[in-house]
């Protein structure tokens, strides 16, 4: 980019150099700007805290949970859910691939439009029932049932954030169906 | 010799098993002689199938051979009975799916072998669908 620029200065500019440069440039520039972007987001976004009544969790039980979200953001929808995902890990050739699948979605609370300042964060509870034929937890070398508690913000202006907080599901007594 | 040469059989005919619950059943080997029977395995596991590559733990094993003393007389069933655990259970998921078996393997002279194995469910967890 120097000689491109260095061309300029001398009345000479490379056209062909100038071409060239330019998509490196562009694609740089993004780059900053994403990272500018998610710096901020970070520092504007503070932290997040769940609280639930008791854990691990077991199928059919009920919970309350508390859910606090500090910083200085403009929120135009700030969800939490409980959601359980596959998770299988496998090789094709010389890569090992994993692919997750959410299986199950119980949204918790859902807030709209709404503004949080530095000194006073959203603070909101609710309860929450397990399904009682709820899949436990389970993690072997290549296969995984997760479960978490999911905060899912939409801001004005800003991209969306997501953060997840993993929690263990026992087994049930073995009976029972998914509400 | 094919798969069908071991039968497994539970007793009750249950297929579906609570957490804690006991396990019995028998295995035969018909139309096998007592001569040509070595040794006989017997597992009670469970394994992934779906997306991802296996995994599999045995719960229970027994080995029984004549080489060790074992009576080993194919015109008799052998019973097996096991105490099932916690966990993992049963689950028909969307990539991963967890099945338990009996799983009974016969090693003859000439080093042949058949294995057999019989599925049962551990617990009533439903199969999952896709999240919308």
């Amino acid at each position: 980019m120097w000689f491109a620029v260095h061309g300029y200065l001398e009345g000479r500019p490379d056209w062909l150099l100038t071409v060239f440069v330019i998509p490196f440039l562009a694609v740089g520039i993004g780059l900053i700007v994403l990272f500018i972007r998610q710096l901020l987001l970070t520092a504007a976004i503070g932290p997040t805290r769940v609280e639930i009544s008791d854990h691990p969790l077991t199928p059919g039980e009920r919970y309350h949970l508390f859910l606090s979200q500090a910083g200085r953001l403009k929120f135009n929808v700030l969800e939490a859910a409980l959601v359980c995902e596959e998770q299988a890990t496998y090789r094709q050739g010389t890569n090992t691939r994993t692919e997750t699948r959410q299986v199950y979605r119980q949204e918790l609370l859902r807030e709209e439009g709404f503004e949080i300042q530095p000194t006073v964060p959203f603070e909101k509870q609710c309860e929450f029932t397990v399904p009682s034929g709820a899949m436990h937890s389970f993690h072997a070398q290549h296969n995984q049932i997760q479960w978490r508690l999911v905060v899912h913000g939409r801001l004005a202006g800003w991209p969306d954030y997501q953060r997840a907080f993993p929690v263990i599901v026992r087994p049930g007594n073995g009976k029972g169906r998914h509400e | 010799m094919s798969e069908s040469a071991v039968l497994i059989r539970f007793d009750g005919n249950g297929r579906i098993y609570r957490p804690g619950e006991t396990l019995t059943g028998q295995y035969r080997f018909p139309g096998v002689d007592a001569e040509q029977l070595e040794a006989v395995e017997v597992s009670v596991l469970w394994y992934t199938e779906g997306k991802g590559d296996e995994d599999l733990a045995v719960h229970q094993f027994w080995r029984f051979s004549a080489e060790a003393g074992g009576l080993l007389d194919p015109s008799q069933p052998g019973r097996f009975s096991t105490t099932l655990p916690n966990s993992p259970l049963s689950y028909e998921g969307q990539i991963v799916k967890v099945r338990w078996c009996v799983r009974v393997r016969a090693f003859f002279r000439r080093n042949k072998e058949v294995t057999g194995q019989q599925h049962f469910r551990l617990g009533g967890v439903p199969a999952a669908k896709a999240a919308p």
